[in-house]
């Protein structure tokens, strides 16, 4: 009942910020829409094709091929229902995440039903919550209305999550690698899937193969309806290789800006690999929680990744309730509420001075986005933590002494 | 990562916690006190910083300057005023045209259109005059502007032929020298702000005012603006030159062009002013003292209220309202002051002619001529206790985060106070059934429940939004009702802070607050209300100092008193700083000899006033007050009224 009055009131706001000056000037800037997921350049590059020009020819245009399709399809007959367009993909989002929640809170509470622990209970609240989240989230709502395509991005990951949860691996595997056709670093998420995938007795080779081969041919399609492979450089290449700087709330803009030439292909290198590398150790300590390790793997995709966009970080915000029972061990749950509060505030602010102002400088803005990619590896070592701490507790009861002191579990 | 169980490190940040939760009632008022001390130490000379020249290439007064024309002067003011006296209505604009015109400059017309949105709605229309010389040495990629409202005899502000007569003036000698690389665009404006807002937003095809401004297009445009001087001359001999740099929501022009204002007045022997008060001759001793500081909290006062009128230093010297219309330069990132030329009877010193003032015009122009990048260095962000001295962000931050920072202690108690952050009886219950996940759900009302929180933070924010949103439509109600616009907004907004009184009753009745759930309330009221006046202070730190100099010990106090005549001073001192009173007592301030019924009628024009700004040209004051400050306040006034 509560969901379709949630999924009208996130119109609503969407719509209102559509329409509204403020927001539209917000929403010129970098921290709503990135190079990649910029619906001007999408716009540019709809036009190109009209024209017969290859949109990947000029530096311009950074979707892959078969969105951009979409997208000028969608722009040469439907032009007027863009913005409902989005608003669609983004409700279509908010209620696979719900959907998710609701299996996943189902798995939780069942063994405890079946051991008579915990009388059935009211309805869990969190799947409500889990939509309000993504949809009220000012993150989400504003890329939203910046028609960002990154809203778009968002709708296989939710997906990729929904099937892991309820298992049905064939879907899983398919809206991943749709999802690293779009954007690349998901496939970060394979690691902790092919582990699922072994641990509900499947071949894991099989799977890989699977998550391939779907990839593949989505690269075949574009190249297909292309004529060529020129976007791979465009949109894989772009992406790899950073060549815009334009700031944006990551961490590659500024350094690279003060890099010199010769030093930025190892830099690039050393950034990059900041969003691959963790993700097969994290998959090896947390085996049985492959969810878990998925939602910490997108945080730090998010943070380390070339062209991040707060939209991106909506959907795991909006996924955050689902480790309420780690709660109580965790330990920054106040630091990290307050520094995301306060970058929220912030980030838009400094911009403004800086941008439209002209009174502060680029380094206020950098130490917004600084103070929000720390938030972030808060979050994400703190609710690692607490997953550790709470399996601690679970298997050796909650006296802590050491030769008769009380003792804490701390991180080191 | 790992696990560790360590005997000793539980205990410290415990410790720590404890420590916290029991000296912090104290600290906080402690640096509360000693933050303002701090604050107003900074205006004592020796603990601020002189100005200095960051941007070398503006090489200020290296050159002598050579307008003489004084005579020219003359006779064009006194045309002026004699076409003036002729159409007392309209603009006298075919004559500045024609003015413009013999020189050979390239003079344009630029129309404006405001459709005032409250009461009856009227549409006003306006004309401003503009010339461009351009540069002989460059293409007109850079530009600078000179500017003068003119004002219709019978205006509430003092005529400003002068100005204009100094524009056409300057332009005739302008036009003969060669070493210009900027265009110089020669502005008249009409309707004050208005006019200067207008031109800016059609030369930049940026649209203000939410469509309600109509700024049309330029027939001309000259390079990019890189400073503009915004001029206002009350008659033709000279006591002092006052150099106002307040812009909109509290911006400053940079700081290197304040200081060449400065610095070429005192090279042309003119004498200077900030605030409208010259420098102490002792600044060293207390009278000196006071004297800064003075001048410091009247430049607090105009930049606090966020108009580029810089009015409220001026309304306390009780002469007639100024317009600074260089603060709208500022939005588009050019740096501009407004140099206000009085003849003040009060001021001693020698008087000077025009012919003086236009050589110090002649000065800035040729100093800002030299510019090789626009102004980026020297600060932004700063205080000026006296022409030549200034408070830097890095020198009033600290003092205000020592005011400020009770705010931000105190949520962190609240929240350590918590029961559920201390790791006791969760995890224990957890522990129990060694296998049953699934607990957790229902122990969620161990934690301050958060729903029964929600209300009391969403209610007032609603009610803050919908009031602004509806002040519009409910001068156009009233209106129909024959009832004027100011009065109209005025009891709108006093309904609502009234009526507004009544929220904790309402929302305490759909659900009682457990202590937990106060707690909880009072962190998320401290937290947001750190947030506010954190991010103001980047904005406009008079006005952030202001509101956290008077917020902070209410927001400490306030909380449930199980007494009644502790709540009802709680609740007196809150009502004491309700955003409402501070309009109203800000007000008072400013004509501290008025009568109550006068006050009363000056506060309904200020917010209509505020409406207007906020509306047409984008001040955010009424909007930050509306939706933030009036909300933090009504969950304050839940917090002493939810037992």
């Amino acid at each position: 009942m509560m969901e379709p009055l949630l999924l009208i009131g996130g119109a609503f706001v969407r719509l209102y910020l559509m329409h509204n000056d403020f927001f539209k000037n917000l929403c010129d800037g970098t921290i709503f829409s990135t190079p990649v997921s910029s619906w001007k350049r999408v716009t540019e590059g709809s036009y190109l094709m009209g024209q017969d020009i290859s949109p990947y020819e000029g530096d311009m245009v950074h979707e892959p091929p078969l969105t951009l399709l979409l997208y000028n399809l969608l722009l040469q007959n439907f032009a007027g229902i863009v913005p409902a367009f989005f608003i669609l993909v983004d409700l279509l989002t908010a209620h696979i995440l719900k959907r998710t929640a609701d299996k996943f809170v189902q798995k939780q509470e069942k063994p405890a039903v079946r051991s008579g622990a915990a009388p059935p209970s009211s309805p869990s609240p969190v799947p409500l919550i889990v939509t309000a989240v993504y949809l009220f989230n000012p993150c989400t709502a504003v890329s939203c209305a910046a028609l960002s395509t990154a809203g778009l991005h968002q709708l296989p990951l939710a997906l990729v999550f929904y099937a892991a949860v309820t298992e049905r691996w064939w879907l899983c595997l398919c809206s991943l690698s749709v999802s690293c056709y779009l954007d690349l670093y998901p496939v970060v998420l394979l690691a902790p899937l092919l582990a699922a995938v072994g641990a509900a007795g499947r071949s894991r080779l099989l799977a890989a193969l699977l998550a391939a081969g779907c990839w593949a041919g989505l690269l075949l399609l574009s190249a297909h309806a292309l004529g060529d492979w020129s976007f791979l450089r465009s949109t894989y290449g772009f992406i790899l290789w950073t060549w815009d700087l334009s700031p944006n709330v990551g961490l590659f803009w500024y350094f690279f800006t003060e890099m010199f030439q010769h030093f930025e292909s190892l830099f690039i290198a050393t950034f990059q690999i900041n969003a691959f590398i963790y993700a097969v150790p994290l998959t090896l300590r947390f085996r049985g929680q492959p969810v878990l390790v998925m939602f910490a793997l997108l945080v730090l995709m998010v943070t380390f990744k070339s062209y991040p966009s707060v939209a991106e970080a909506g959907l795991y915000l909006a996924l955050l309730p689902l480790w309420r029972p780690l709660a109580p061990h965790a330990r920054y749950g106040f630091v990290v509420t307050c520094f995301y509060a306060s970058v929220m505030v912030l980030a838009p602010v400094m911009w403004t001075l800086w941008i439209h102002a002209g009174s502060a400088n680029a380094n206020f803005f950098f130490a917004v986005t600084l103070a929000y990619n720390a938030a972030q590896i808060f979050l994400v070592t703190d609710l690692l933590f607490a997953q550790l701490k709470r399996d601690h507790v679970l298997t050796h009861g909650t006296a802590k002494e050491v030769e008769g002191k009380p003792a804490k579990l701390v991180l080191c | 990562m790992g696990l560790l169980t360590s005997p000793t490190a539980g205990g410290s940040s415990k410790k720590f916690a404890n420590i916290l939760i029991k000296w912090e009632p104290v600290v906080s008022p402690l640096l509360y006190i000693a933050g303002i001390i701090w604050f107003l130490a900074l205006a004592y000379h020796p603990y601020n910083a002189g100005t200095y020249f960051s941007e070398n290439a503006l090489l200020p007064g290296l050159v002598t300057n050579e307008f003489s024309d004084g005579s020219e002067l003359a006779r064009l003011l006194k045309a002026l005023e004699a076409e003036a006296a002729d159409h007392p209505d309209t603009v006298p604009h075919p004559w500045i045209r024609a003015q413009f015109r013999q020189l050979g400059l390239q003079v344009y017309p630029h129309n404006f259109t405001l459709r005032y949105p409250l009461g009856n709605g009227s549409v006003f229309h306006g004309e401003n005059t503009y010339a461009v010389l351009r540069a002989p040495r460059s293409g007109s990629t850079e530009a600078l502007v000179l500017s003068a409202p003119y004002r219709r005899p019978g205006a509430p502000h003092p005529p400003n032929h002068a100005a204009v007569a100094m524009l056409v003036a300057l332009a005739k000698y302008f036009r003969r020298q060669v070493y210009w690389a900027k265009d110089i665009v020669f502005l008249v404006t009409e309707h004050e702000q208005l006019g200067v807002a207008a031109w800016l937003s059609a030369y930049h095809q940026q649209p203000v005012g939410h469509g309600l401004l109509d700024a049309g297009d330029l027939p001309g445009r000259a390079g990019s603006i890189q400073a503009a001087i915004n001029l206002e001359v009350e008659s033709a001999t000279v006591s002092h030159v006052d150099v106002l740099v307040e812009g909109l929501n509290g911006q400053l022009p940079n700081l290197d062009l304040v200081k060449m204002a400065h610095w070429i007045c005192h090279q042309e022997h003119i004498q200077h002013t900030t605030q409208g008060r010259a420098d102490h001759p002792r600044p060293h001793s207390e009278a000196g003292y006071r004297h800064s500081l003075q001048t410091l909290l009247h430049m607090m006062a105009s930049q606090a209220a966020g108009t580029p009128t810089g009015n409220h230093g001026h309304y306390l010297r009780s002469v007639a309202p100024v317009e600074g219309n260089h603060g709208h330069y500022l939005r588009y990132g050019i740096q501009a002051v407004t140099l206000r030329a009085l003849d003040d009877r009060s001021m001693p010193g020698p008087r000077s002619g025009l012919s003086h003032l236009a050589r110090v015009l002649e000065g800035m122009f040729r100093s800002l001529n030299n510019l090789l990048e626009r102004f980026h260095q020297s600060f932004f962000f700063y205080l000026m206790p006296a022409t030549g001295r200034y408070i830097s962000i890095g020198l009033y931050m600290p003092p205000f985060a020592l005011v400020a920072i009770g705010i931000v202690l105190r949520a962190l108690t609240c929240w350590l106070r918590l029961p559920d952050t201390d790791d006791s009886e969760g995890r224990q219950q957890e522990a129990e059934g060694a296998e049953s996940d699934g607990k957790k759900g229902g122990n969620a009302c161990d934690r301050p429940s958060e729903p029964c929180v929600l209300p009391c933070v969403l209610a007032p924010h609603a009610l803050g939004a919908v009031t602004l949103a509806g002040l519009v439509p409910l001068t156009q109600l009233l209106a129909a009702a024959g009832w004027p616009t100011e009065r109209a907004v005025f009891a709108g907004l006093l309904t609502v802070s009234v009526g507004s009184l009544l929220l904790p009753a309402i929302t305490s009745r759909r659900s009682a607050l457990s202590e937990s759930g106060r707690l909880l309330l009072r962190c998320v009221t401290l937290i947001e209300l750190g947030l506010l006046v954190f991010t103001a202070a980047l904005f406009n730190i008079s006005l952030a100092l202001i509101v956290t100099t008077l917020y902070t010990p209410v927001a400490l106090s306030a909380r449930y008193y199980s007494s009644a005549p502790a709540r009802l001073l709680a609740s007196l001192c809150l009502l004491l700083v309700h955003p409402f009173t501070l309009q109203l007592a800000a007000v008072a301030l400013g004509a501290p000899a008025l009568a109550w019924r006068a006050v009363l009628a000056a506060d309904q024009r200020a917010l209509a006033v505020a409406l207007v700004d906020s509306l047409v040209y984008g001040a955010r004051l009424l909007d930050v007050a509306c939706t933030v400050l009036l909300p933090l306040w009504l969950q304050m006034w839940t917090l002493v009224h939810c037992g």
